[in-house]
């Protein structure tokens, strides 16, 4: 899948991409348009040459570098997206000053960049030399970007505009008749145009190399601020897994401590201070128990989240991370009613986790995520769906992590709990819970937020009838 | 030569004219063709479709811009192409008009051009300081003074206004609207408190209450009047109003009791789309108005002839501005060698 249809997915993953700072729409169009690396050999280069390109720049740099990528981000800023130029150049359309202008404004940003990486490192990127590309539009080595038909392309040229230059003024025809004027003014079109044929099939012959360049700027725009914001989230270089289990230490959500950070600067409110999670699985299913308001779908959407950023080669939101590569990610949160097929939410809710169910059960390696399945209907059935679904896909080449409130308490699969209330304070992060440990604390909670006293206390006698 | 040595006096020049065919294009061929070429850059846009050698409005035959070797012009790509001269293609700049990206290039061989530049003040702004990158010593906008611009001329740093025949074939009326916009175009700037508070406030309906602090009243535009929940004047005693300024508006603040003294703050005098009659009644009553920007009125040059066929005897004409108005009038044609 590509990344932009992973984009409105609801993890988080639209604020990373945002929070990119690219500074062309060629990177931002590149990055909506690359596919899921599921390649682990492809990954490791990848995380090599990101971690390279960090420490170059951002541990300790040298005071050159600082500047050189100060240059060559102020430079990126004019790599414009000439797709429309290329696709003229390779179909042999004659180009125009416009499409002439552009390739080479291109290309000689492109040898200017050339030169500047090779403070920051030579391997980030291949830029390819469009030094010949140059030549054929700047024949008179002016070196600069401007362009114009250029009267050294032909003497023809150079004496029709001699010519035209001596009766150039406003009313004064300096004696030549009208007629002669438009005859050297039709000539001197004529002859642009074929010097315009000739530059554009010259051009074509290098249509490659300047394809290629467009990537390798794209690229080198990606990873610079692929760095730049593994620097300002405090992002980690994941390790690829070799043994199928997939382990996070102080995993984070950065849109979310984004948040806590904006509310924490405006002083009126309380201090915020978000909770890194451990969790480590393999193939397996596990279920999430646990108190409301516990995080248990924040953890869901991290874990998703770490997915994807690990796949498109992004920095990812924990302190350390060992990450097995997976086919695809299934995310089941929120409402997933479907209007336009008129189904109601559980339907709706039903269908995407039977799509889940087959993806794992034709040996799909996928990481699923499931918020609260069957969490609208009553507890009897919805406890029997989720267990059932739970034990389905224990031993599968997935893994599938689901949350609940439902009381699954069969044995085969591990369950992990919020650490929940203590003594007030709500402690997010997560152990394994033992087979008798029933997740009752909706009730400590409705009463720390202060709701009607009696309605609580007579909940609680309820829940003594039953249970004795 | 007082005309040109004043215009030279300013970085930029906005040429407005209050009507179509009021001779904008005449006014500014003819400052193209006097300005020096030799140790003085000029560059040139337009920010509304301008040079058609047909009009779009009235279909009558326009002058076309014509430039000279060494200007500079920024113009859309589709006009780009259809250019009667020589030039170097210098730059394709990130502002898109509806005719594709705007282009700039200096001018080899002289010739004619089709002019459409940027179509907002934040991209015609952008233009002004991208162009300065040229080191450019005036850039002038061919400025147009409708509701259909969202472009406003008035952030350049001189301004003339173009007026004639098209806008009246009644030498009184003519004067008499003439002079009214001058009036507009000399209302004086707000104080420098008030520029800093709502300079960067591109729409929408503001006060200041007694803390100083800004108050959004929550409207869109003047033009929904009936929206204003607020008894605003209570509120505030400066009111600025983004976007346009309406009849309908002004006529409700003159309407009410507290006017007296209440300062109404538009960005410049563009946005004032007030009949006379309305604009004197608020002032009557003790309502003041102020800009946010205001551009220098260097001339107001009067074209005597219209599109329909009429001719008003020019220096009749002039002479009735010039007993009316406080700056240079100019029939640049008649003139020609004159100024």
């Amino acid at each position: 899948m590509l990344f932009k249809e992973y984009l409105n997915k609801p993890c988080g993953i639209r604020f990373m991409f945002d929070s990119l700072n690219l500074m062309s729409s060629v990177a931002r169009k590149m990055i909506l348009y690359s596919g899921i690396s599921n390649n682990k050999k492809e990954l490791e280069n990848y995380y090599k040459t990101l971690e390279k390109i960090y420490n170059t720049l951002y541990n300790n740099p040298l005071p050159e570098v600082s500047s050189t990528l100060a240059s060559v981000k102020h430079k990126l800023l004019s790599f414009r997206d000439i797709d429309g130029t290329m696709q003229r150049l390779i179909n042999d359309v004659v180009l125009d000053d416009i499409d002439l202008f552009e390739i080479k404004y291109l290309s000689m940003l492109s040898n200017s960049l050339k030169k500047e990486i090779k403070v920051i490192g030579y391997d980030v990127v291949n830029i390819p030399d469009l030094d010949n590309v140059v030549d054929i539009l700047d024949p008179d080595k002016l070196n600069i970007e401007s362009f114009y038909i250029y009267n050294s392309y032909s003497k023809d040229l150079e004496n029709v505009r001699k010519e035209l230059k001596k009766h150039s003024s406003v009313d004064d025809l300096d004696g030549v008749s009208s007629e002669r004027l438009l005859e050297l003014l039709e000539k001197e079109k004529l002859l642009e145009a074929e010097i315009r044929g000739e530059l554009s099939k010259k051009l074509k012959n290098y249509y490659n190399d300047i394809k290629k360049a467009i990537e390798e700027l794209g690229k080198l725009d990606i990873i610079l601020a692929k760095a730049l914001q593994i620097k300002e989230l405090q992002l980690s270089f994941p390790k690829i897994s070799y043994d199928n289990t997939t382990s996070y230490k102080g995993m984070f959500h950065p849109q979310i401590v984004d948040m806590y950070n904006r509310s924490n600067a405006d002083s009126r409110v309380g201090n915020k201070i978000f909770t890194p999670i451990d969790i480590s699985f393999g193939l397996e299913s596990i279920a999430i128990i646990g108190a409301n308001m516990g995080g248990k779908t924040v953890v869901l959407k991290m874990l998703a989240l770490n997915q994807l950023l690990f796949q498109f080669g992004f920095g990812v939101a924990a302190k350390e991370a060992i990450i097995d590569i997976k086919d695809d990610i299934e995310i089941c949160i929120g409402d997933d009613q479907n209007i336009e097929q008129g189904l109601s939410s559980f339907a709706g809710e039903i269908k995407a986790i039977d799509r889940v169910l087959q993806r794992v059960e034709n040996g799909e390696r996928v990481l699923a995520l499931i918020d609260e399945p069957a969490r609208t209907t009553n507890p009897v059935e919805g406890t029997a769906l989720v267990t059932a679904l739970i034990k389905m896909l224990i031993d599968r080449q997935s893994s599938v992590l689901i949350t609940t409130h439902y009381n699954v308490v069969r044995e085969g699969f591990k369950r992990l709990r919020v650490n929940g209330l203590k003594d007030g304070v709500m402690d997010y992060r997560l152990k394994e819970a033992l087979q008798s440990d029933v997740p009752c604390e909706a009730l400590n909670i409705a009463k720390m937020l202060g709701v009607n006293k009696n309605w609580i206390d007579s909940a609680e006698k309820e829940i003594e009838e039953i249970y004795n | 030569m007082s005309f040109l040595s004043d215009i030279k006096q300013y970085k930029s020049l906005s040429i407005v004219g209050l009507q179509k065919n009021t001779g904008k294009t005449v006014c500014l061929n003819y400052i193209l063709d006097r300005l020096p070429s030799d140790n003085f850059k000029v560059a040139v846009t337009s920010i509304g479709i301008d040079g058609e050698s047909t009009d779009q409005v009235t279909s009558t035959i326009k002058p076309e811009i014509f430039l000279k070797a060494g200007n500079y012009f920024s113009t859309s790509e589709s006009f780009y192409h259809k250019k009667e001269l020589l030039s170097e293609l210098v730059e394709i700049t990130s502002e898109r008009s509806s005719l594709g990206r705007i282009i700039t290039a200096k001018v080899l061989r002289g010739g004619k051009v089709l002019l459409s530049g940027p179509s907002s003040t934040s991209s015609l702004r952008r233009w002004l300081q991208g162009i300065s990158r040229l080191d450019v010593d005036l850039s002038i906008v061919d400025g147009a003074l409708s509701r259909l611009s969202s472009a406003s001329p008035i952030i350049s740093e001189s301004l003339i206004l173009t007026t004639g025949a098209a806008y009246s074939a009644d030498i009184k009326t003519l004067v008499r609207g003439t002079k009214y916009i001058v009036e507009l175009v000399e209302i004086p700037l707000a104080d420098s408190i008030i520029i800093e508070k709502f300079i960067n406030e591109e729409k929408g309906l503001w006060g200041i209450d007694e803390s100083g602090e800004k108050i959004d009243f929550k409207v869109e535009s003047s033009l929904n009047v009936d929206k204003i929940k607020d008894n605003i004047v209570k509120k505030s005693r400066v009111i600025y109003i983004a976007g346009a300024l309406t009849e309908r508006f002004i006529n409700m603040l003159s309407d009410s009791q507290e006017i007296k003294d209440i300062i109404l703050v538009v960005r410049d005098f563009t946005k004032i789309f007030v009949g006379e009659i309305a604009y004197r009644n608020f002032i009557k009553r003790g309502g003041k108005i102020r800009v946010l920007q205001k551009s220098k009125l260097i001339a107001v040059c009067v074209n005597p002839t219209s599109p329909n066929g009429i001719k008003l005897d020019s220096e009749i004409l002039c002479d009735n501005m010039r007993n009316v108005l406080d700056v240079p009038v100019y029939d640049i044609v008649k003139d020609r060698d004159v100024i």
